[in-house]
């Protein structure tokens, strides 16, 4: 882990200006403060009442004091105080810290409990108050101030090494150990000390700026290094009197601990980058407020007669086209031409992987980064969908075409009710009032065998079949002439899916919906396709009627994998009827 | 709900215990004898130890409580902490508690302004930052959330009185006279801790605009505002609000820091004068005061927390 991180944050460097600016500074300053006997000849303490509040000079390049100090040699010199206290809390709260964890994680029982409640019974206060109470009481001074701000600071500490080390405690190698009868000690410092050196060094990293702050806070207040000898925080408390007729008394030492923190806080943030890093997309192309390209009049009123194929694939070749993605340049769909017509059921079978799902969004506009479509065309109630900004798919989504997911546990938002969840899509595309609103609501969940008291209810109250009848509900509220329906009985129960493919099947010859059937399972597939196509890695392998696929499959994968289908003499009667 | 409230609370209360034991142990980290250090102090700091008689000291030691074996020491102060009696301070004579419930206002009236000015920064930074990850707008908003949280407040309180109160002259540096005077003393306070909730609500609005209900409202056709608002918003801001502790402790512990810097009346800076004047009594009721405020806040936010997502509720209801 440790050895990844220094990989990453090197890597991440070199393309970093502002990290090696940072780094640059910061560099500077510490050499500065290290080496300040030999950079200034000036005694930071050395009071000279007839060389006060100086400006800036060549003598004394940030001015002198009120006392006629030189404020360059006191901030180098202070800087080696404010620099060293860092480090002592630095390492203090590490030391404890990690002996507290680990003794807490892998000794568990009534030491366990103990050392929680302690860290609990601290984390309860706020930090810095807690803090500035024990330097108070303490009396200040460097010691005191240590000591005020390591005691506030290890608990989280001691918290997340008590999580990583019940982790490792479990680990084979671990338990191997104990076994065998090593002694605690040498567990503990050859198998989980050392495991553990990653998560602290980015711990110290995430909290290094924060401790420095809270350092230099308490000696604005006061309570750190005693007045004669400087320190960054006291020397901006003693310039504040002064600050209007000499400014650079406070901008001297605030400087020096802003970009300290700066850098420091820059880093760690590099570093969470580096430890977290996955990379998530949010929806396409929402955030081009493009002008509309105005919607053909088939997509507006997707009525009968129109000819037109209510979707058509034609040739489409999805890529992966961020190149920031593991799988960059993996082609995903290769060349699929597919279309469903009105009151049609075409049914995509695939194994996972196959791209069925990912045809499924394109229908929808809804492929995200890193995906991409590089080749061919969807067409939409035969208009070219190519040049659709957000608003043309905006218009057509929940209202012409309708989009039922794989996993109803996920498809629904966790803090919003039924009601709102179903209405709003009449909602934000027909405008109708409230009441025509709710009654359609209540009459589409009927349709789909939902008692009406679903409607104040969260997800969560509801079981995965009803979850799912919702989902379906949301897709036909607006009666759409198209619906895809990605896998939407896999997570179901077999009798609640016989329902659901029942209701699909009644809807379609009711409304004539056009229904692209996503799924894997052949034997759901046939019950209700009028046409199949076989996906597979990303091409159609096969393509016909359910009962040509089924009964005289002709490719060798069509074959596989009906032979494949348990009970598969019962399921070809089936389809033909027989 | 009721059930889930009175067991946080019975936690709360036993966190309380905890930390009233912490606050009484914090008077024996004084050096030496605290009754003679604090009659040095308060009689004449130049004073050397032999004008301070051995009466007077016992007499301090048995007003502070010290004469006693430590456990009954603390059953005697908890005793008069239950009754609401939180010491009398050394310099002025007055109860703890009352000059705390006189400062607490000033204070509070800071806390939610800097609150206000932290929501003004953090939600749109937040926000734009999820929006436009990985884009120039997202490294521009991490950049200003990372100066915020680097400067340390003091100074940027410092800079701003600098700026606005001596320079231009627009806003009273110092002090408490009329609204005018809150805003700079706000500002200083509230930049530190946006960066934390900017930070947090950028990277949960991110994991919650990947997850599948996203996409499915999409697929509804939403409009924008919608998708962002009412759906993304509302899950993204539990993990917010869980991590509200951070946010309410540096709230507290600035606040301290903001008040000396401004001069401004609240218990902050009846604290500081305190340590000045080596007024321990005033010190530990402090801390006592403060950390009860805490942790009361900590539970205002479980509980309201529970509002905001209701998967949560229903498993207190199942699990009690």
């Amino acid at each position: 882990m440790a050895e990844r991180l220094t990989r990453n944050l090197v890597a991440a460097l070199r393309r970093d200006v502002i990290g090696l600016v940072l780094l640059a500074l910061v560099g500077t300053l510490l050499a500065l403060c290290l080496m300040a006997p030999w950079i200034t000849s000036a005694d930071p303490t050395q009071t000279d009442f007839a060389n006060m509040l100086l400006p800036p000079s060549l003598a004394h390049p940030l001015g002198t004091d009120d006392f006629g100090r030189d404020v360059f040699a006191r901030l180098l010199y202070g800087g080696q105080a404010s620099l060293a206290i860092a480090v002592v809390a630095v390492l203090v709260v590490t030391a404890i810290g990690v002996t507290v964890g680990i003794a807490a994680g892998y000794f568990g029982g009534a030491v366990d409990i103990v050392l929680t409640k302690v860290i609990d019974v601290l984390l309860a206060f706020p930090r810095l108050v807690l803090a500035i109470a024990v330097a108070a009481l303490m009396g200040g001074g460097m010691v005191p101030l240590i000591i005020a701000v390591s005691a506030v600071a290890w608990p989280p500490y001691a918290r997340i090494i008590r999580a990583f080390t019940l982790q490792i405690r479990q680990e084979g190698y671990v338990l191997a150990a104990r076994t065998m009868g090593t002694p605690a000690w040498k567990v503990l410092v050859h198998h989980v000390a050392l495991n553990l050196i990653g998560p602290i060094l980015v711990l110290a990293m995430l909290d290094l700026g924060n401790l420095i702050l809270s350092i230099s806070a308490l000696s604005f207040l006061g309570l750190g290094v005693a007045p004669p000898q400087p320190e960054w925080g006291a020397m901006l408390n003693e310039g504040r009197a002064m600050m209007e007729l000499a400014p650079w008394l406070v901008l001297a030492p605030g400087a020096a601990i802003f970009i300290v923190v700066l850098a420091a806080n820059y880093f760690a943030d590099v570093v969470r980058d580096s430890t977290e890093g996955r990379p998530v997309h949010g929806p396409r192309d929402w955030l081009r407020v493009g002008r509309r390209r105005g919607l053909p009049d088939a997509a507006a009123e997707p009525t009968v007669g129109t000819g037109h194929p209510l979707v058509a694939f034609d040739g489409v070749t999805v890529d992966v086209t961020d190149p920031r993605s593991p799988y960059f340049g993996r082609r995903i769909l290769d060349g699929v031409s597919l279309t469903v017509r009105r009151g049609e059921c075409v049914g995509l079978i695939g194994e996972s992987g196959s791209g069925k799902s990912t045809l499924a969004s394109l229908a929808l506009g809804l492929t995200r980064s890193p995906l991409a479509l590089t080749a061919g065309s969807v067409d939409l109630f035969g208009a070219n969908t190519r040049d659709w900004r957000w608003d043309d798919w905006r218009d057509v989504r929940g209202r012409a075409v309708a989009l039922v997911n794989q996993d109803p546990l996920s498809a629904l938002n966790p803090v919003l009710k039924i009601r709102e969840q179903i209405g709003e899509v009449m909602a934000v595309h027909s405008g109708a009032s409230r009441t025509v609103i709710d009654d359609r609501v209540r009459e589409v969940l009927n349709e789909v065998h939902l008692p009406p008291r679903v409607l104040d209810q969260y997800p969560h109250e509801l079981s995965g079949g009803m979850r799912q009848r919702v989902v379906i509900a949301m897709g036909l509220v607006n009666r759409p002439s198209l619906l895809i329906a990605d896998e939407p009985t896999t997570a179901l129960d077999v009798s609640t899916q016989i329902r659901i493919l029942d209701l699909l099947r009644e809807l379609q010859s009711r409304y004539g919906l056009g229904l692209l059937f996503v799924s894997h399972d052949l034997r759901v597939v046939a019950q209700v396709a009028d046409r199949v196509a076989i996906l597979k890695g990303g091409r159609v392998t096969d393509q016909g009627t359910t009962e040509k696929i089924f009964t005289a499959p002709r490719e060798p994968y069509t074959r596989a994998l009906m032979a494949a289908i348990p009970g598969q003499r019962r399921l070809q009667d089936r389809v033909t009827g027989t | 709900m009721l059930r889930y409230a009175l067991k946080r609370a019975a936690a709360a209360v036993a966190v309380l215990f905890g930390i009233t034991v912490v606050v009484f142990l914090l008077l024996r980290l004084i050096p030496g004898d605290p009754a003679t250090a604090v009659l040095l102090t308060m009689t004449n700091p130049g004073a050397g130890s032999a004008e301070i008689t051995m009466a007077d000291i016992e007499q301090l030691r048995a007003e502070l409580g010290l004469a006693d074996p430590l456990p009954v020491q603390y059953a005697a102060w908890l005793g008069e902490i239950l009754q609401g009696n939180l010491g009398t301070s050394l310099r002025s004579r007055q109860p703890i508690l009352g000059e705390l419930v006189l400062r607490i206002p000033g204070t509070l009236i800071l806390a939610g302004a800097a609150l206000v000015v932290m929501f003004a920064i953090a939600l749109p930074s937040g926000i734009i930052g999820a929006l436009y990850a990985g884009r120039p707008a997202d490294h521009a908003t991490r950049m200003v959330s990372l100066v915020g949280e680097s400067l340390p407040n003091f100074f940027l309180g410092v800079l701003l009185i600098y700026l606005f109160a001596i320079q231009l002259d627009w806003l009273p540096a110092i002090g408490r006279q009329g609204p005018e005077s809150l805003i700079l003393p706000a500002l200083t306070l509230g930049t530190g801790i946006a960066a934390t909730t900017s930070r947090l609500l950028r990277a949960s609005l991110l994991d919650t605009l990947s997850q599948p209900y996203i996409l499915m409202a999409e697929a509804k056709g939403l409009p924008r505002g919608r998708l962002l608002f009412r759906h993304a918003l509302r899950p993204a801001f539990v993990p917010v609000l869980t991590s509200s502790s951070l946010v309410a402790g540096g709230l507290l512990g600035g606040a301290v820091v903001v008040e000396t810097v401004f001069a401004w009346p609240g218990v902050g800076r009846y604290m500081i004068e305190a340590i000045g004047g080596r007024d321990y009594p005033v010190i530990q009721g402090f801390t006592l005061f403060m950390a009860a405020l805490f942790v009361t806040l900590n539970f205002l936010v479980d509980i309201l927390y529970r509002f905001l997502d209701p998967r949560v509720r229903v498993e207190d209801a199942r699990h009690g």
